[in-house]
């Protein structure tokens, strides 16, 4: 999936261990082949690469719930999570700090648009030539959540995983204590800035600190708007813990989508438990009591 | 606000659905499975029989099975069982006076061989299933052909199953050397049967399912034992029991996962009642404990007991209006207690199992509670060893 | 009296039910948790008691009989 995989598992034998790994290696690159943009064989390659031609396709229960969650996700975000907006990374060269053409950036933008897709399970396509779907900011969440379930099908209660950075819990150590998860420091990335416990459920975060573009020497983060085409100056760092980590992913996504202030007043009525650093640095927290600050603030 | 506060729930909900896509509970076969069984099965002997071979039923079974996925909703599964017996089986019983009843043996051991095959088609389509089962069996001297079918259908959320099902079977007797024991009949003697169970299970809670059953079955025919006589005022005469026996059933079945043991707890019912006025209460439990290196240990114990049929007696003083006779231990008074051991070691792709049970039964076990109890009362013995391979 | 007892304490185990999500169904898919999880035992125990008691069915209409005696 593009970054590495961890699984921490409590298994009988190592064994057990290797095999349970393997199935879930096995797995997530399932996963992978059915939804990467980078395999030209997946299935979302092959429905992307037929965009706005006679080719309709029959999508699996899956795929089908996927795009439906993508629904949902678009909906409650007021149009901002949109998977069709991925085209608009290739208008932008994250490595040198140029914006593209205005003109490049409002032509990619008539191929951007959820409200364009006709949602049909058995006959489905996108509309217009160049149209794409990506399913990025989704399977990898949903590919930990997966694993948990299948790890817990195997008879495995005690573990972790984490997915790049996502994290999903499969059940607190074999004592009941919980999992520590560190969120990093958006200025110092190799220290916490608070450590989080965790029982249960999935925690997802985002921010613009590994992956960003500076732009008239500000920083923006690698998440593009689909309604202006543009990075998103949002916060600095989210973290959101949801009983489900493709939850907890989506929450987080959108709240950098809303930018600094808004998205902190988003999280704040959605109501989950989050961990945000503004632009000036000031760390929130919801519930206060479940995160331990590191002493250094 | 509102939208905002749903938010969550929204998401979550559309979540589970992807991930539903994956839990599926009735799911056609997707590999071949293939099973195999050996079983040795040998009853104790009689104490004290009065003549005749005290040794009793030694029974060898072979058992095979494949299940073979046929496409996306369609399986086949195929049984085959084969069973060498030999041993003498209980004849007439004898009281003298007030002395404890005696059982007479069959002198000569039978030896015999039974044959089984069964098939089962399942047809699974999203919430529903379909299966029909047509099943022979033979042996020297029964013949038995039956046919079955069996709808389930799954609740939306897919934690509750009503089932339903019908079974009809025709057995032939023609019982050996009738012409040299006058009491056997001399021709083929037929026996029906049909019966129907309804079911409902329901996943009660992440830990827990119960299943709850009812049953209804009616026989009619020669439902008599042709081997067995019984000394009456007017002689020697044939086991004679009435031509139809109409019973019910109503059963539970407990599965409960116990989290801290990594073990499953089982707690099974049942409780039966026929018109020849037989009750039973079977009660079995077993606990299935997960072990280290792939191993699983089952202990298990079934606890049994049933009244006698209202035409039962162990030795006739009296003749009876509607000349039912038999003294079959099957018909007595009786419970039983069945100790077992199962041992599973799982490998990558298949499987090996062992176990033993031992059963005892008396006239005073369980709910069973009678003065005298049947001299022909089994003890039996039983050892399995098998293999299960996917592929 | 026991019927009674088996209905309350089934009555009881009900008062446990809780909504149960489709992530939550891992422990069903455990072959300890089947209701016959062996079926080759289970029906060779069925012909063995139906053979040797007076009662049979309950779980299952099994096939036909056998003149096992």
């Amino acid at each position: 999936m593009g970054s590495p995989c961890l699984l921490y598992l409590y298994c009988s034998s190592k064994e057990q261990f290797e095999r349970v790994a393997s199935q879930s290696v096995a797995r997530v690159n399932e996963l992978e082949a059915h939804y990467s943009r980078y395999l030209a064989d997946s299935l979302l390659s092959d429905i992307n690469s037929h965009a706005g031609t006679d080719k309709r396709f029959t999508l699996t229960d899956e795929f089908w719930t996927l795009l439906q969650y993508a629904n949902t996700a678009h909906a409650i975000s007021d149009g901002l999570f949109d998977i069709t907006s991925g085209v608009l990374r290739k208008v932008w060269d994250f490595n040198n700090g140029q914006p593209p053409a205005i003109a490049k950036i409002n032509s990619t933008l008539e191929l951007v648009g959820w409200s364009k897709i006709v949602l049909d399970q058995n006959y489905f396509h996108l509309p217009l030539a160049g149209m794409e779907l990506d399913f990025g900011g989704i399977v990898k969440e949903y590919a930990a959540d997966l694993v948990v379930e299948m790890l817990r099908q195997s008879g495995i209660n005690h573990g972790l995983v984490d997915m790049g950075g996502d994290i999903a819990v499969i059940g607190p150590h074999p004592d009941n204590s919980p999992w520590q998860v560190a969120i990093s420091d958006p200025d110092f990335p190799e220290q916490a800035i608070a450590t989080i416990p965790l029982m249960a459920g999935g925690l997802a975060s985002s921010g613009d600190y590994q992956r960003f573009i500076v732009l008239n020497d500000e920083r923006y983060c690698h998440i593009l708007n689909p309604k202006t085409g543009w990075p998103v100056k949002g916060l600095a760092a989210v973290s959101v813990w949801a009983p489900q980590c493709v939850v907890a992913g989506t929450v987080a996504t959108i709240a950098m989508l809303k930018g600094d202030v808004e998205g902190e007043k988003w999280l704040q009525d959605v109501g989950c438990n989050y961990v945000t650093v503004n632009r000036s640095g000031i760390v929130n927290c919801y519930p206060n009591a479940l995160v331990r600050m590191s002493s250094h603030l | 606000m509102n939208s905002r506060n749903n938010a969550l729930a929204l998401l979550s909900v559309a979540a589970s659905n992807i991930l539903a896509t994956h839990v599926h509970s009735a799911q056609v076969a997707e590999q071949f499975q293939f099973g195999v069984r050996h079983h040795n099965y040998q009853e104790d002997p009689l104490t004290e029989p009065l003549g005749g071979s005290p040794e009793r039923y030694d029974i060898n079974v072979n058992q095979f099975s494949l299940i073979a996925p046929l496409s996306d909703t369609a399986d086949l599964s195929v049984s085959y069982q084969k069973e060498k017996m030999s041993g003498a089986s209980p004849w007439y019983t004898l009281k003298f006076g007030d002395e404890e009843p005696l059982q007479v043996m069959s002198g000569a051991s039978i030896e015999d061989t039974r044959t089984d095959v069964s098939a089962t088609l399942r047809v699974i389509d999203d919430f529903n299933s379909y299966g029909i089962t047509a099943a022979v069996s033979e042996e020297d001297d029964y013949k038995s052909a039956s046919f079955g079918f069996k709808y389930s259908r799954e609740t939306e959320k897919r934690l509750s199953t009503w089932s339903i099902a019908a079974d009809f079977s025709n057995d032939d007797i023609n019982p050996v050397d009738a012409d040299i024991y006058t009491t056997r009949p001399m021709d083929t003697q037929s026996k029906h049967s049909a019966s129907t169970l309804g079911s409902y299970s329901r996943i009660l809670n992440k830990n827990t399912l119960l299943q709850l059953s009812v049953g209804l079955s009616k026989k009619s025919g020669y439902l008599s034992d042709p081997y067995k006589m019984v000394i009456t005022q007017q002689g020697l005469i044939g086991d004679a029991r009435p031509d139809s026996k109409i019973s019910k059933t109503i059963a539970t079945q407990l599965r409960y996962f116990v989290d801290p043991m990594d073990a499953a707890l089982h707690l099974d019912y049942r409780f039966y009642t026929d018109d020849w006025s037989i009750d039973s209460h079977t009660v079995d439990i077993a606990w299935y404990q997960n072990l280290l290196f792939d191993v699983q240990l089952i202990p298990s114990i079934r606890l049994y007991s049933q009244s006698q049929s209202y035409f039962y007696d162990v030795f006739y003083t009296q003749e009876r209006a509607d000349n039912y006779y038999s003294t079959d231990y099957r018909l007595s008074e009786y419970g039983a207690v069945t100790l077992g051991l199962k041992l599973i070691k799982k490998f990558d792709s298949w499987s090996m199992t062992l176990s033993a049970d031992k059963y005892s039964s008396s006239g005073d076990t369980f709910l069973a509670n009678t003065d005298v109890e049947n001299p022909a009362l089994i003890d039996f013995t039983l050892v399995s060893f098998g293999f299960d391979l996917q592929f | 009296m026991k019927k009674i007892l088996l209905v309350i304490s089934i009555i009881m185990l009900t008062g446990c039910v809780s909504t149960v999500e489709p992530w939550e169904k891992g422990r069903f898919a455990k072959a300890e948790m089947q209701f016959e999880p062996d079926t080759m035992d289970a029906a060779f125990k069925r012909h063995v008691y139906f053979s040797k008691e007076a009662s049979s069915g309950g779980t299952s209409t099994s096939g036909g009989g056998c003149g096992c005696n």
